[in-house]
């Protein structure tokens, strides 16, 4: 059980949105999970615990949502890049439309006008 | 940088780790010691880590490991437990191991390891150490005890008979062997003790007195009737 969980609504929050935050970063380009884990956590207010992502990167995997190759490094053992599968494109897509929705309904039902 | 400390405090991490993931699938398990193991190389050298506090630093960010396998259990139904279940089966079984060569000399110890044998519960090492254990035992200690009668003998204070002696050093450490051997056993078991479980748990136990006393009670008149024949 999760602290606070069921006290605190944001961390459910956090909970719902964390894996297409983690589809959103993989848009672009693939990168490998230290990155995503490290780039996530230093945005402020999303991570508290680095080493949760982890299980969270391999549900994704599980779902097919992103799929991985191994590639060597120079720094030193082989590090595993993370990709959108098909799937995992169409569902942060969705997911960006229905979080649009969401957010101005909240902001305006909250009283706070929508950047 | 490295250092034994620094080093023994990733290790104990992850050994702690470890020991919380203890209830996720073991493929699981591993993977996931595997990856937090790879972050943790990768922070130590992005971080610059030099010292001690670094380290600690580097592992406070990555989280508790409590935190980190509760994110792995959710949205799975039920955690597989690790321990071996205890059912009807395992009751008997370990009242017969422990209880059977008191009513059924050496036969009731024999239905104990046959019943903890067919038990699926206990893993095969366990077996060994519960069953065969304490027979080691059974057949080391009537020696040196022979020895011993020996010796008092020749100095004139021992008067039973080398048979009798014999029997009795075999089936009062044959007993206490299969005491342990059911103690080891019984500790390995694992009872759930939530509330619901309560009232299986008291039936368990029941059917398995039950099941012990009949299974003891057929072996025992299957052996005191063949019995006289052996002897003759």
């Amino acid at each position: 059980m999760e602290p606070g969980s069921t006290r605190n609504p944001l961390s459910q929050l956090r909970r719902g949105v964390l894996e297409y935050c983690v589809l959103a970063l993989l848009r672009d380009s693939e990168r490998y999970a230290f990155e995503i884990v490290r780039t996530l956590s230093d945005v402020d207010g999303m991570v508290t615990s680095e080493g949760t992502l982890y299980p969270l990167l391999s549900r994704l995997r599980r779902e097919k949502l992103v799929s991985t190759t191994w590639r060597e490094s120079e720094a030193g053992p082989p590090r595993r890049y993370y990709v959108l599968t098909a799937a995992g494109r169409q569902a942060v897509a969705d997911f960006g439309d229905d979080w649009t929705r969401f957010r101005d309904a909240v902001d305006s039902l909250l009283g706070q006008k929508g950047n | 940088m490295i250092s034994m400390k620094t080093e023994k405090l990733v290790e104990d991490y992850l050994q702690r780790l470890a020991t919380a993931a203890r209830v996720l699938p073991a493929e699981r398990r591993a993977e996931l010691v595997n990856e937090i193991r790879g972050h943790v190389a990768d922070a130590i050298q992005a971080a610059d880590a030099a010292d001690e506090a670094d380290v600690r630093n580097v592992l406070d960010r990555i989280g508790d490991p409590d935190e980190i396998v509760a994110a792995a259990l959710d949205g799975q139904p039920t955690a597989p437990i690790q321990r071996p279940q205890f059912d009807t089966l395992e009751v008997a079984a370990v009242l017969a191991l422990g209880l059977g060569a008191i009513f059924v000399p050496v036969v009731g110890w024999l239905v104990g390891v046959i019943l903890v044998w067919i038990s699926e519960a206990w893993s095969t090492r366990d077996k060994v150490i519960g069953t065969l254990g304490p027979l080691l035992l059974a057949v080391v200690v009537p020696i040196v005890a022979q020895i011993g009668r020996l010796t008092l003998l020749s100095s004139g204070i021992g008067n039973l008979g080398p048979m009798e002696s014999m029997f009795v050093a075999v089936a009062g450490v044959g007993w206490i062997g299969g005491v342990l051997g059911a103690i080891y056993l019984a500790g390995r078991l694992s009872i759930a003790t939530r509330a619901e479980h309560k009232r299986q748990n008291v039936l368990k136990i029941a059917l398995g007195i039950a099941l012990a006393g009949i299974v003891l009670l057929v072996f025992g008149g299957v052996f005191v009737a063949l019995a006289p024949m052996l002897v003759r």
